[in-house]
């Protein structure tokens, strides 16, 4: 048993089915079968993470394959992940500086062009860290077909105990992430067992996450 | 009061941690500074894994009875960012505690 750090109450770990995750400056990102260590007493949940650099690239990829137009904070976060600063992936993406800049911070729209250039340099910077990974290069061939339609309305979902698992899409009517949804629970392109009995808290302001109500394994 | 790590050591032991399926666990109240800084687990991770240094000493935190170790470092953008970290070696975790921006 740890203490909790904010009240010194005891903590127990639990696995939640589905957990919001918001420590990379995006709002559609749900970690499956995540470890979360909540405190008995002020009841903060804070999650445990692991292997973060598979966890980060798995997200990066789950953003480069979808079949949906990028954001800024997509794009920003592509960028963060392949390891480049404003400049170099500016000249990477064929767009000045300035304009890459206005691009991040949402003040222009990304066009097909970037969009495309952007998937394709990311994937181009995995597989440099990464030469011998066959299925980046099956990426590439899927980013070169996409025709992205849509504005991001869904949520992805990264198994966290397993990122390298190919990421699921889930649609996202935003309450989703607010309230108890249905539509949620009974999703059916889940990698996992359907979820049960899920119940989504307000955690504060502007942080929500996806709670199981029930423990699913103790944790060591 | 146990014997602190040196800062080569404890910088070792972070890595040693994070990249042998050990756990990061970033507290509540170093969320709120991240936000104010626009830091993320992004940021945290390249720190804490990739160019983080330690050269200072560590300071005993009274309360959690654990060392604070300051691994200075830079971030996505290459600004320089602190980031205070205990080291837990009996349950494998490295907790952030907090995070100070422009600072070394």
């Amino acid at each position: 048993m740890t203490k909790c750090f904010e009240c010194d109450e005891t903590c127990e770990i639990k696995k939640y089915k589905a957990f919001k995750y918001t420590g990379v400056s995006l709002d559609n990102i749900v970690l499956a079968n995540v470890e979360v260590e909540v405190c008995r007493g002020c009841k903060t949940e804070t999650p445990l993470l692991r292997n973060l650099k598979k966890l980060h690239n798995a997200i990066g990829v789950a953003i480069a394959l979808q079949n949906a137009k990028l954001s800024s904070a997509d794009l920003r976060f592509l960028r963060r992940i392949a390891g480049l600063k404003v400049q170099e992936w500016s000249k990477r993406i064929s767009v000045a500086g300035a304009h890459y800049a206005r691009l991040e911070s949402g003040d222009r729209k990304i066009s097909a062009q970037v969009e495309t250039l952007a998937r394709v340099n990311f994937l181009n910077a995995l597989k440099q860290q990464d030469p011998e990974n066959v299925q980046l290069a099956r990426h590439l061939e899927t980013v070169l077909n996409l025709t992205p339609a849509s504005e991001t309305d869904f949520v992805i979902v990264i198994n966290a105990e397993n990122p390298e698992a190919p990421a699921k899409y889930l649609p996202d009517d935003s309450a989703i992430l607010k309230e108890p949804s249905a539509s949620y629970v009974e999703a059916k392109t889940l990698p996992f067992e359907p979820l049960a009995n899920v119940r989504i808290v307000p955690r504060h302001s502007s942080i929500y996450h996806a709670n199981v109500n029930q423990e699913l394994a103790p944790c060591a | 009061m146990p014997e602190p790590y040196d800062s080569q050591t404890a910088i070792e032991k972070i890595r040693e941690i994070l990249l042998n399926d050990g756990y990061l666990k970033i507290r509540d109240h170093c969320y709120v500074r991240m936000g104010e800084r626009t830091v993320d687990d992004v940021d945290i991770r390249l720190v804490l894994e990739e160019n983080g240094i330690i050269n200072s000493k560590p300071e005993w935190d009274k309360k959690h009875q654990k060392f604070k170790y300051k691994v200075n470092g830079y971030d996505t953008d290459a600004e320089k960012i602190s980031v205070i970290v205990n080291i837990i070696e009996e349950t494998w975790r490295v907790i952030a505690v907090t995070v100070i921006a422009r600072d070394w």
